[in-house]
């Protein structure tokens, strides 16, 4: 079978493990547990495995170690719309993935969805759209929109990949 | 080159004790299980794996498979450059270090336990990062707080303005009252003392004067009510059959002065000449007119006041153009506001005038629309619709009654006083009356004798006014019903008509309104 | 200007007697709101009082009394027993004014 490694990253807290979690196992923890290092899950998505990185979140003190991008096939960025900062960070990670590993298929996800706070305004809608993302305001507590999110991704790595070779 | 040759035994024999500590050691770490590793060439088969391997969940690898298909991180990493992978955790396996080494013709991929690392960093980093989402929650609470507090410093603002407005508007409308109410009273004085001593002309004057003060005063009044009435849901409309040519003629009747004594024109243009008869509130749409015709002559110093006034499509459109003084664009948005008035416009009122107006059309299911350009003047477009009906014109003159006063009236009111005064007034007109003192009586004697009309009272013991009424109409007693009342309220007025009164008169009632009115409404059923 | 009657004085000058005992029966509305505020009952029978005043005064030419009165028989259900007190004290003094 096929396998594409592909990375979740965001700034900490954001739910890059929750959404992890409820894609590939259908569950979903309350309970906040900070993600040291990175965190390898697998699922099978179309004869494909997806061989997910779920990569440690960007704090103020530790900036996230690329070394776990290398050699990934897509990236799942990750925001929490309860907290506009970490949606501005989406662009700093952006350029820092670009440079690790080039150009490769990215998806957006803007997390907590279901909660009242949550809020993505036209201004910062649009220029996440201008970088040529898919945006999906996705809620790992509802699983609303999850498995698109992957789903779009795995189908945009497939498109480029079968113009190129395959890994 | 000797020299090197000397020490080159020695150099090995180092080389050698080094080799060998670094195989113990790497024996012993092997030994003790720290560390496990996989040699692959660089198509990831295997060439070798360490025998405790299996420890880290890596059990099933052999030499020549594929190393990515049995370890899932492997997937898409270089097997020629050298990788550091501090801490990885797969499902159901301790945290380990990876790092890949590679060399010419191989890779060696090291696994290391990083348990210890992993549960120190765990509890640093999750206390630090549960830290700063509390500061975040910290400070989006300040955030909220901020917010509430200025949309309450607005609110407040927007209350002392609303209050600022009330207040102006109360010293504005006393102003308002205070001119008109001197003059009135001035003249009436000067008329009383020289009431024998000058010319009928000079009376004359100073009685139009008086009039004219009074008008005023009644329409300040009436634009007052009617906010209060339209506030309270009050004001119904009450459409009938009108020649619109004739409101408009009367409305330039009334204006025409007011323009001339300032030295402007004001033009009536009416499409079709004459303009058909409609269905419509007469008074409100007079209303409408004299308000923004009004206010045009108001405001406008030089120049003129135009109105032009079609009739089409069962809609009435009005045009009025003037050469004022404009509106501000600032301004503009205020117009409409109760209470507003442009600030130094050296200008009274009470501020109501376009506010009722507005809410009149929109109740009439019109649009009112204003547009100015200030120091070059204002249009305020105001369309209704006015659904065409054909007027009979029946001479009115034709049937008057020649003795208005000699008529029958049964007066039924509690008030001894009213009773009294009222009865004498009607009687010193050469009326007969007949007085009792409620409902039940009215309807008592209403039955045996006949009457031409009804006084009523709506406040009575026993039986009040909208239930004898009711119970006459009930019995198939038609005769004219005229209510009086103390109450200014619509909703009496309303529930009056709807129990079958024909006429409704506030008290206090001059004896002559009742008058004129007991004779428009016998006039009305004779022309049934 | 048609002259008035003997009559039509002869009522007037009996409503203008009338005052102080209206006076008298507004005092007694103003204790009872401020000792512990009118009944229920009290404030329908002060209602319907006020109509009637409302209505006479005018008709006997004291428009002051007749407006204040309909002010406050309309306003009454919207009013702060503070209010009502002050008001009630005002159309005392109006009537005491007027009877003299």
């Amino acid at each position: 079978m096929q396998k594409r490694k592909i990375c979740m990253v965001g700034d900490f807290a954001v739910g890059k493990t929750s959404l992890t979690q409820r894609f590939v196992n259908n569950s979903f923890s309350e309970k906040y547990l900070t993600t040291i290092g990175v965190k390898i899950d697998n699922v099978v998505v179309d004869d494909t495995k997806l061989i997910i990185w779920d990569v440690a979140g960007r704090d103020s003190l530790s900036p996230i170690n690329t070394n776990y991008l290398s050699g990934a096939a897509g990236i799942v960025m990750v925001a929490d719309g309860t907290r506009p900062e970490t949606v501005e960070s989406l662009h700093t990670l952006a350029e820092m993935v670009v440079e690790k590993i080039g150009q490769v298929p990215c998806v957006v996800a803007i997390n907590k969805y279901d909660h009242n706070a949550f809020k993505l305004d036209d201004e910062q809608q649009n220029k996440l759209t201008s970088q040529g993302w898919d945006i999906f305001k996705t809620s790992a507590l509802t699983g609303d929109k999850v498995p698109e999110l992957f789903q779009v991704l795995n189908n945009a790595i497939g498109a480029v990949t079968s113009v190129g070779e395959e890994a | 080159m000797s020299g090197y040759t000397a020490h080159k035994g020695e150099y090995l024999n180092q080389a050698m004790v080094d080799v060998a500590r670094i195989a113990k050691i790497t024996r012993q770490l092997y030994e003790r299980q720290q560390f496990a590793y996989l040699l692959v060439d660089h198509n990831w088969s295997v060439i070798e794996a360490s025998a405790n391997l299996e420890n880290y969940g890596f059990g099933d690898v052999r030499v020549g498979d594929d190393a990515r298909e049995a370890i899932d991180f492997l997937v898409g990493l270089d097997s020629h450059s050298t990788l550091d992978l501090p801490i990885v955790l797969s499902p159901s396996q301790n945290p380990v270090h990876i790092v890949l080494l590679p060399e010419d013709e191989s890779l060696t991929v090291v696994l290391m336990d990083a348990s210890r690392d992993y549960e120190q960093q765990q509890l640093v980093q999750q206390k630090a990062n549960e830290n700063e989402l509390l500061l975040a929650q910290q400070r989006q609470l300040m955030a909220d707080l901020e917010q509430t507090q200025a949309a309450l410093v607005t609110k407040n603002t927007e209350l002392r303005e609303a209050s600022r407005l009330q207040s102006s508007f109360l010293s504005g409308v006393s102003h308002e009252f205070r001119t008109p109410l001197a003059a009135l009273l001035g003249y009436v004085d000067v008329l009383g003392e020289r009431l024998l001593s000058q010319s009928q002309e000079e009376s004359e004057e100073q009685l139009k004067v008086i009039r004219r003060s009074g008008r005023h005063l009644l329409s300040l009044v009436e634009n007052l009510l009617d906010h209060g009435k339209f506030d309270a849901g009050e004001v119904v409309l009450n459409p009938q059959a009108i020649d619109l040519q004739g409101i408009c003629d009367e409305v330039h009747a009334m204006l025409h002065q007011g323009a001339a004594s300032k030295q402007i024109a004001l033009e009536f243009d009416t499409t079709p000449t004459p303009l058909p008869s409609c269905l419509i509130d007469d008074s409100r749409l007079r209303q409408i007119m004299l308000n923004i015709i009004g206010n045009a002559i108001k405001f406008t110093d030089e120049g003129k006041v135009q109105v032009i006034a079609q009739c089409a499509d069962e809609q009435f459109s009005l045009r009025i153009r003037d050469t004022g003084m404009g509106i501000s664009k600032d301004d503009m948005q205020n117009v409409m506001r109760p209470f507003w008035q442009a600030p130094k416009n050296g200008k009274v009122g009470t501020g109501l005038g376009l506010t009722i107006t507005e809410r009149i059309v929109e109740m009439m299911g019109g649009q009112l629309k204003i547009d100015s350009e200030l120091g070059v003047g204002t249009t305020v477009d105001i369309t209704i619709p006015a659904p065409l009906i054909e007027l009979d014109q029946p001479d009115i003159n034709s049937n008057r009654a020649e003795h208005i006063g000699a008529r029958r009236y049964l007066l039924a009111e509690d008030d001894p006083d009213i009773a009294a005064l009222l009865k004498l007034l009607l009687v010193e007109q050469g009326a007969e009356v007949t007085h009792v003192e409620n409902g039940q009586q009215a309807i008592e004697i209403a039955e045996r004798e006949e009457f031409d009309v009804i006084l009523m009272d709506l406040q009575m013991p026993v039986l009040d006014g909208y239930d004898a009424t009711k119970s006459l109409r009930d019995r198939g007693d038609k005769t004219p019903v005229l209510v009086m009342t103390a109450s200014a309220i619509e909703a009496d007025r309303t529930r009056a008509e709807e129990v079958g009164c024909d006429g409704y008169l506030i008290k206090p009632v001059a004896v002559h309104e009742v008058l004129s009115l007991a004779d428009e409404l016998l006039q009305n059923q004779s022309a049934v | 200007m048609k002259a008035e009657s003997d009559q039509v004085r002869a009522l007037r000058s009996r409503y203008k007697e009338s005052l102080p005992e209206k006076a008298a029966l507004v005092r007694e509305w103003h204790l009872q709101e401020t000792s512990g505020g009118i009944s229920e009952a009290g404030v329908d029978e002060l209602s319907s009082w006020l109509h009637k005043l409302a209505g006479s005064a005018g008709m006997y030419e004291y428009q002051e009394i007749s407006d204040f009165s309909r002010s406050l028989m309309q306003s009454m259900p919207d009013l702060s027993s503070q209010e009502l007190a002050s008001r009630l004290k005002k159309l005392e003094l109006l009537l005491e004014g007027a009877a003299k």
